[in-house]
């Protein structure tokens, strides 16, 4: 069945670092921990404000979030524009076409 | 006066439960199931599209799981968009697993730049070729969580439901995949 995800393996599960064909680049084991790419954990107002709670301004124009709220807000435009993205036209049908005769109830 | 009794008016189709629909199809109106594909088309392809990376793959996911969950509908227990989700999220994951396994390269073929505009700006255009190579090192669990937040725009209530784990751990994957995409792009995006 396909309804079994834990078969696919899980994010708390330790994950082995492997390269990614696509770009050849290693896939990080335990990310934020790439020791060629060190960066300063954004304090947790700035993560409650890209969960979308509400966060008191004064918290994301302190000095150790401001550069954080800097990067995050050139990612939400990219972000949002992939969350407009529709399916390209005409799937739907492409998909109804290859469906076979229906598969009746066995009761 | 005796007021003639009116038959229900027929439910739009819009109207109908997902539960409603699969009865129909399951009845034999096969045409029905338009309405399943139509309504969940577009937040699946952009899971798919986040997961892969690659439009035409995220295209031929979406294709299967959809076939899959129409040979299987008369399996279906509980929520139908869950279940159509979790094939649709395995079939992503296992492209993932088996292309790593082959290491065929899709980025040939499928430059990320498919689903580009011609009249979007060059920093727009890089921004996004840079984010799917950033997403491409993750792995796929917090690529998964990250896409789901902040692509799909989920809660992570529903995240949860979904991929049938605890707030609490998404909440982490999705931190662990902010912290690694930062610690990835910020440099030129800083």
């Amino acid at each position: 069945m396909h309804d079994t995800p834990n078969t696919h393996g899980d994010a708390d599960e330790p994950v082995e670092p492997q390269h990614t064909a696509a770009s050849g680049a290693p896939e990080l084991s335990e990310p934020g921990e790439d020791a060629t790419l060190p960066v300063a954990p954004a304090p947790e107002p700035v993560h409650r404000w890209l969960d979308g709670e509400p966060v008191d301004p004064a918290d994301l124009n302190a000095p150790d979030a401001e550069r954080h709220v800097k990067f995050w807000a050139k990612m939400k435009d990219e972000t949002d524009r992939r969350r407009r993205l529709a399916t390209p036209r005409g799937l739907d049908a492409i998909i109804m076409n290859k469906l076979e005769p229906p598969i009746a109830k066995d009761d | 006066m005796k007021t003639q009794q009116q038959p229900p008016p027929q439910s739009p189709d819009s109207a109908l439960t997902d539960e409603q629909v699969i009865e129909r199809v399951l009845a034999g109106h096969r045409e029905s199931f338009h309405i399943l594909v139509t309504k969940y088309s577009d937040p699946l392809f952009r899971h798919a599209l986040g997961m892969t990376g690659s439009p035409d793959v995220a295209e031929d996911i979406l294709q299967v799981s959809f076939i899959k969950a129409y040979q299987h509908l008369g399996e279906v227990r509980g929520r139908f968009d869950a279940w159509l989700f979790r094939i649709l999220a395995n079939g992503c994951k296992d492209w993932l697993k088996n292309i790593r396994r082959t290491h065929v390269s899709y980025e040939e073929d499928d430059q990320p730049s498919h689903y580009a505009t011609p009249d979007e700006d060059l920093d727009r255009s890089q921004l996004r070729d840079d984010l799917d190579s950033a997403l491409r090192k993750l792995p796929p669990s917090l690529r998964e969580a990250f896409v789901m937040k902040h692509v799909e725009g989920r809660s992570y209530e529903e995240m949860a439901e979904l991929l049938r784990t605890t707030v609490g751990a998404l909440k982490m994957r999705v931190h662990r995949a902010r912290e690694a995409l930062q610690a990835l792009l910020e440099e030129k995006y800083a």
